[in-house]
């Protein structure tokens, strides 16, 4: 038995892991206390403990989980479900129209509404309301898109040349179109300049129109279009799902054990990516990257340039992270399953960590800015010069955003976990299959309460419009 | 995901690698014990009287490694519990 290497390596790993963001956050142990609307009475702890104490939870939910090793009763969490009766054809059709008619005026306002990205519609609306609201709404209630989906709508008027896709290419143009969508919203100011939004749109509209026309709204929209794709895996993620027999409910989370769930390579890196684009938007505000792309601008390259390396070698880097946690599962889960199979079955519970941190990222902005949206949405052509919003929120809000984070890691564990039991013959096999990818999430808990935790900067180059 | 039966998961074994094959499903496992483990998850109603009787050895034995996983997760736990506790206690002011 190897075990006590297995341990040894696993110290390492992790002791390595939390020296490196130890020193890398030396520099703001000055402003320790972590929580970015810190109340006086918080303690003060060092950075690097509380981002430790974060990657010590979901180390120690991973040794909680496998004290659980009776496959009946794993399988029984995630098999337990009722079903609801559909809604009738006349819900669905409002559905549309209500998509349509807030695509509609988004762009009508984005083009002839007030300039200033705080009081108009477009802006508040997409940004506060859809991203930060609706898109929440898919994971935590069920997914919607395909119903709502404007775009998709619009794509049904036209007809079809129905062109056979080309299978080669699967879920990856939806990885690249991923990719461009957030390398968009972070060069550019997408999220303040209204008519530069409204434009996009316009833009994304007659894409997802051509691609549907080519290959039929179907195929466009579950296989090549990021954003459904993206909410079709949230809505994996959410507690009632529409199937041909009705509206299912079963335990949020749960259903990600589903074998179907994901396909092959494409798709997992699609989950990857997923998981990676709000990281690095979250990142490029630091101060550790303002620093870094300070001194690389220093020494001569384009900023863009910058930017765009640093965007595909984080992806890279996560893409590797991953897919070496896979082969410390095929060696310690002693199987000969490989590891593309094994990154399809476990690569769906980085989707919980996904819904988390989408949910911990947004949810004090939502509930502050929400006023915005219903003042400015009532009157969106002559909006109030300074639209309300909830100016102080208690400081509890942010200590909710940590716990989901964390709850959201804490169901990647057990997903993972369950994934593990359903492969794996050997009990203590499917357990120790878990050891790079829970290293990995542990890792990732860590980086993501350190960005979301780090005061927000602008970053640099691209917000004074340097950029495209 | 394309072979006939998509229940399967995708193997590779390694050119020097001798797999146990199931002989029910084809699957390819490392050892003995996976082997039995195996037989008795999946097609524990195919399976001989002296298959079961090994399936079930193998089972009870894997207890006692998983017992012992236990102790050491356990372990695991309160010297996390503890490391963090004291240095919260010492740091935290």
């Amino acid at each position: 038995m190897d075990r006590r290497r297995v341990g040894l390596r696993l110290c390492i790993g992790f002791v390595a892991s939390v020296l490196l963001v130890g020193v890398a956050s030396t520099e703001t142990v000055a402003h320790a206390a972590a929580l970015r609307d810190a109340t006086p009475t918080t303690l003060e702890v060092p950075t690097w403990l509380f981002l430790a104490t974060g990657g010590g939870a979901v180390g120690a939910s991973f040794l909680l989980a496998s004290f659980v090793t009776d496959r009946v009763f794993i399988r029984s969490f995630h098999e337990w479900g009722r079903t609801l009766p559909s809604p009738g054809r006349i819900v669905a059709l409002l559905g549309r129209l209500t998509g349509l008619a807030l695509l509609v005026v988004t762009v009508y306002v984005g083009y002839m509404g007030p300039p200033t990205g705080y009081r108009n519609f477009a802006v508040v609306f997409v940004w506060i309301g859809w991203w930060g609201g609706y898109v929440a709404s898919t994971y935590l209630i069920g997914n919607t898109w395909p119903t709502l989906n404007p775009f998709r709508t619009i794509a049904e008027l036209f007809p079809s040349l129905d062109l056979s896709y080309p299978d080669r290419l699967g879920a990856w143009p939806s990885v690249a179109g991923l990719m461009l969508l957030i390398w968009i919203e972070v060069v550019t100011p997408l999220a303040d300049d209204p008519r530069l939004l409204a434009t996009t749109i316009l833009g994304y509209t007659a894409v997802t129109v051509a691609g549907s026309v080519a290959f039929g709204t179907e195929t466009w929209f579950s296989t090549v279009d990021p954003i459904s794709r993206a909410l079709a895996y949230f809505g994996r993620f959410a507690p009632l799902e529409r199937t041909s027999d009705g509206i299912s409910f079963r335990l949020p989370g749960m259903a990600l054990t589903d074998p179907k769930l994901v396909s092959g390579r494409d798709e997992v890196a699609f989950i990857v990516c997923l998981l990676y684009v709000t990281t690095f938007d979250g990142f490029v505000a630091t101060w550790l990257w303002e620093s870094f792309a300070i001194s690389a601008v220093g020494l001569g390259l384009p900023p863009l340039s910058v930017y765009f390396v640093a965007y595909v070698t984080g992806f890279a880097l996560f893409l590797g992270a991953f897919w070496w946690s896979m082969g410390v599962a095929r060696q310690y889960g002693s199987t000969y399953i490989t590891r593309d199979e094994l990154g399809r079955r476990f690569a769906p519970s980085l989707l919980a960590i996904a819904v988390g941190y989408h949910l911990s990222h947004n949810l004090g902005f939502f509930i502050a800015l929400l006023p915005s949206v219903v003042v400015v949405g009532a009157m969106p052509l002559d909006p109030p010069q300074q639209p309300p919003i909830l100016g102080s929120l208690p400081g509890w809000i942010s200590g909710v955003e940590m716990a989901l984070v964390l709850i959201g890691h804490v169901i990647a564990v057990w997903v993972a976990h369950a994934a593990a039991y359903d492969l794996l013959p050997g009990r203590l096999e499917a357990i120790k299959s878990q050891y790079g990818v829970t290293l990995v999430m542990v890792g990732y808990t860590m980086i993501s309460l350190w960005i979301v935790t780090t005061p927000i900067v602008e970053p640099p180059f691209i917000a004074t419009g340097e950029g495209p | 995901m394309t072979e006939a039966d998509d229940s399967l998961p995708e193997t590779y074994v390694p050119d020097d690698d001798e797999p146990v094959v199931c002989p029910y499903c084809g699957f390819e496992l490392t050892d003995e014990t996976q082997y039995r483990l195996h037989l008795g998850l999946d097609h524990y109603g195919s399976l001989t009287d002296a298959e079961r009787e090994q399936f079930k050895q193998t089972y009870t034995d894997e207890e006692e490694t998983l017992n012992r996983f236990r102790i050491i997760a356990l372990g695991g736990l309160v010297a996390l519990y503890f490391g963090f506790l004291v240095v919260y206690a010492v740091l935290a002011v």
